[in-house]
């Protein structure tokens, strides 16, 4: 008799951990992030409002990883001061600076940010997997940019 | 095309994606690497294992599983040992098509690689209520494959072995609602309201 949750695992578990060490790095955290999302997968299923489970898991994984760069900034408490400046110049949106700014972006900001910066989506893929428009994401991406700037030297 | 996101790559990983993101894949080494490494078979932790007694929640589940197993069991039955069905890796309301490969007796799901003289090539196609079904060698305009397929369920095409040509084979699916004109087929991958494509660039290996 076929296992449906093996055939779930392997199609979709390798891009939700992957899209987790985006976010996390390559350590035990990502993968128990990616996990405890594939679980709550399984269990509840997707809501009908979702276009699809690939815009779901990208929607909670990206919700459980801020959560955990909230906790982990809580716990390590990341020196203040500017990041360097080749940080901002290239447009990239690095860890460090994520667990910087935890404790001054919102939720909404930071998972906006995720998805355009580190999982490189358009504003309309950011737009489809949060449920907004893009013009909600454009604005939540430019409040993340401008706290970032007030990081620069 | 500028780099797609993960987002999108993975979208094609699972089985649907734009044309031009076929092509892209095809063409960028770190695109089909993320591809190949999505489909990596990963251990199941006890944690997951124990979910096997259990069923999703959501309704639609088994109604799309089930056309995987049926898909399996043909494939065996005629020396295909395939894992695992388009209809299972589509996003959902989506036609999609994905390639298998079958190369000294063993099937996998084509990620991109190169193929060589000897190997098999087959379709798999998701319809989505697309009723009619034709595959095309762009370079010649010459109809492979066409019928009438149930437009709710899977489809396998009739297996393929490729001889010793250099040049890349360049397969195109197209998914209509009724039989196209001939002539029309042989546009190749031009989709519009009632025609879905997609497009398969497979490299040959060195000689």
């Amino acid at each position: 008799m076929p296992r449906d949750v093996d055939i779930a695992w392997q199609r979709f578990f390798p891009l939700v951990r992957e899209k987790c060490r985006r976010v996390l790095g390559d350590g035990d955290e990502a993968n128990d992030v990616a996990q405890d999302t594939f679980i709550r997968f399984w269990s509840t299923g997707v809501p009908s409002t979702q276009r699809s489970e690939l815009a779901w898991l990208y929607r909670t994984a990206t919700h459980a990883c801020v959560d955990r760069l909230r906790q982990r900034a809580m716990r390590e408490r990341p020196v203040p001061g500017a990041l360097e400046t080749n940080e901002l110049e290239a447009g990239a949106v690095s860890r460090q600076l994520l667990t910087r700014l935890v404790d001054r972006a919102s939720a909404d900001e930071l998972e906006a940010a995720v998805l355009a910066r580190l999982d490189g989506m358009t504003h309309a893929e950011a737009a489809e997997v949060l449920g907004v428009s893009e013009r909600t994401v454009r604005r939540l991406i430019s409040r993340f940019d401008t706290l970032a700037k007030e990081l620069a030297p | 095309m500028s780099h797609p996101s993960f987002y999108a790559l993975d979208a094609y990983a699972l089985g649907g994606g734009a044309p031009e993101l076929r092509h892209h894949v095809a063409a960028c080494p770190q695109g089909s690497a993320h591809v190949r490494a999505m489909q990596l078979s990963l251990p199941m932790p006890p944690a997951v294992q124990s979910l096997r007694s259990s069923r999703p929640r959501t309704s639609g589940w088994l109604t799309r599983w089930a056309p995987a197993f049926a898909i399996a069991l043909v494939a065996v039955v005629s020396g295909w040992a395939l894992t695992r069905s388009v209809d299972a890796l589509r996003a959902k309301g989506m036609p999609a098509a994905v390639v298998w490969l079958k190369r000294e007796g063993v099937a996998s799901l084509w990620n991109g690689q190169r193929v060589r003289a000897g190997d098999e090539i087959r379709l798999e196609v998701a319809p989505s209520g697309l009723g009619h079904l034709a595959v095309i060698d762009e370079p010649t305009g010459r109809v492979l494959y066409e019928a009438q397929v149930p437009s709710r369920e899977p489809t396998l095409t009739p297996a393929w072995k490729l001889d010793d040509a250099a040049t890349a084979e360049r397969l195109c699916v197209v998914l209509s609602s009724a039989a196209p004109d001939v002539s029309t087929l042989r546009c190749g991958c031009t989709p519009s309201v009632d025609r879905w494509c997609a497009r398969f660039v497979l490299e040959r290996e060195p000689r």
